[in-house]
């Protein structure tokens, strides 16, 4: 049977290879669409009607509700994998010595980062119980981790301490649902290129998006030994403490 | 004098910490935990009188009663914004508004209030989404304060009182002890100083993981 996954904000970037990678395994692939201007999804769609596109802002529960709504219908009730990868991460002012600092931003990235995976997680769980894998994969970043965090970010907290929340929030969601039959990936992508409306990509970074995804990919589907631990895992194959 | 400001002052640990701070002489000022204060007011109020502070205490600690749910259940998300403002944009807003004074004192630490329960690592909680999230994303804002400022002098106590663990006169001794003593530099070797390390302790003197 064709198995079912969503990815969050799915327009450009990993979340898009995520799902040239999955339509490439013969999945089903629900791809989260946030950005108006982005049509890469659309072109995808174009090769592979395993494809579907729906609109999702996971900051929004009436948006989750309905995806997953759609993804209820068109997968007949049942979710595989869920892919968090949808986050918020401009540029933001929040230097603790240009006051005031933009607190609200901080809330934002919360909002999003953190919650929009907790969000995606409690709406879509009635699916995923359905389901004989269970397996629910967050995107993180090594921005998130206290422990090796070497600078001061001065000016951009919000994003790294969305990421230590979502870190904890997967704590939490591991904590009660593992002992359910769930299974968890959390992963550091490293850093990529930014992918442009025409699919071109930027000068800045190291990796490219698609080539992240592939590595992806193959750890958030495959099954681990040792499922009951909860760690962080990047692109080099390498373990982060929290 | 030295000077101490205590922020969000709302439980028994709270109060007996600002008691042993005054036995020993320190000049404490004390923004109540149940008046969200206007924090320019006490702003200008210490800039008046003490022109200064030595040791910032944020022991801003908010729990909400319906903040028990689970993923399962469903996310009280009115609860979690909540918790939010309180553990995490209040004392980001009131750092901010004090570092001037404690960028003109000599002391130049800062302490805030935590919980074990709220490490990633060591947590076995299931619910608490409002306070374990914010005070996860504190651990990570406390950890950037402290690249920012340890170069200009400043060290930071991350601590547990354990409320309702263990007696909040205990916790508080052994908080003045642990705010006021310089931490970790080797008699031998002075060039190795654990205070550049971020540090997060509890009551009974344990470290904890993030
Ligand atoms: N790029 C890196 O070097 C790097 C490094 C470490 C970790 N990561 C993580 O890897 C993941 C993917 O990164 P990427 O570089 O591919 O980023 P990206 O190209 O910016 O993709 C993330 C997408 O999520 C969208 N989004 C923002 N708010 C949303 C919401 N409320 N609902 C749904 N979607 C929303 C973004 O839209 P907007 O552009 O409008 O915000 C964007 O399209 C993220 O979780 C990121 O934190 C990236």
């Amino acid at each position: 049977m064709m198995k079912n996954v969503i990815i969050t904000g799915a327009d450009r970037g990993l979340g898009l290879s995520l799902c040239k990678e999955y339509l490439g395994r013969g999945y089903r692939v629900f791809a989260g669409k946030y950005l108006q201007e982005y049509e890469l999804l659309e072109a995808l769609r174009a090769q592979n009607k395993n494809l579907h596109i729906l609109p999702l802002d996971v900051a929004n529960r009436n948006s989750i509700t309905a995806a997953r709504e759609t993804v209820r219908t068109e997968a007949g009730g049942v979710l595989d994998m869920l892919i968090s990868n949808a986050a918020l991460m401009g540029p933001v002012n929040c230097s603790l010595y240009e006051p005031p600092m933009d607190l609200e931003a901080v809330w934002n990235s919360f909002s999003v980062n953190a919650m929009g995976a907790a969000r995606m997680v409690e709406l879509f769980l009635p699916l995923l119980d359905k389901s004989e894998m269970k397996r629910l994969c967050f995107v993180s970043s090594e921005v998130s981790c206290i422990t090796l965090m070497k600078t001061s970010r001065d000016g951009g907290f919000p994003y790294p301490m969305s990421k230590a929340a979502l870190n904890m929030c997967v704590r939490l969601m591991h904590n009660q649902l593992y002992p359910q039959g769930y299974t968890f990936r959390l992963y550091h992508p490293g850093w990529m290129k930014r992918v442009m409306p025409d699919g071109s990509r930027g000068e800045e970074a190291v990796y490219d998006p698609d080539h992240i995804a592939g590595h992806a990919a193959a750890y958030f589907e495959a099954s681990l030994k040792d499922e009951q631990r909860l760690v962080m895992f990047d692109y080099l194959g390498q373990e982060w403490p929290f | 004098m030295q000077v101490v400001l205590i922020t969000r002052q709302k439980n028994p640990f709270d109060h007996r910490l600002a008691q042993a701070f005054k036995r020993e002489g320190y000049r404490v000022y004390v923004i109540e935990g149940d008046c969200e204060g206007d924090l320019e007011t006490t702003r200008a109020l210490v800039q008046k009188e003490a022109g200064k502070i030595d040791l910032y205490v944020d022991v801003s600690d908010e729990r909400h009663i319906a903040d028990d749910f689970t993923v399962g259940h469903g996310l009280n998300e009115g609860v979690m914004r909540h918790v939010y403002e309180a553990n995490v944009l209040w004392p980001m807003r009131a750092l901010e508004t004090f570092l001037p004074l404690l960028d003109a004192g000599q002391g130049k630490r800062l302490c805030f209030v935590s919980s074990a329960q709220a490490s990633i690592n060591e947590t076995r909680d299931t619910d608490g989404y409002g306070y374990n999230l914010s005070k996860a994303a504190m651990h990570s804002f406390f950890q950037m304060i402290a690249n920012k400022l340890t170069p200009s002098g400043y060290t930071l106590r991350i601590y547990d009182p354990m409320h309702r663990e263990i007696a909040p006169d205990l916790a508080a001794e052994a908080a003045l002890h642990y705010f006021v003593r310089r931490r970790g530099t080797e008699r031998q070797n002075p060039l190795r100083d654990d205070e550049t390390r971020l540090v997060f302790r509890d009551a009974l003197g344990r470290e904890h993981t993030w």
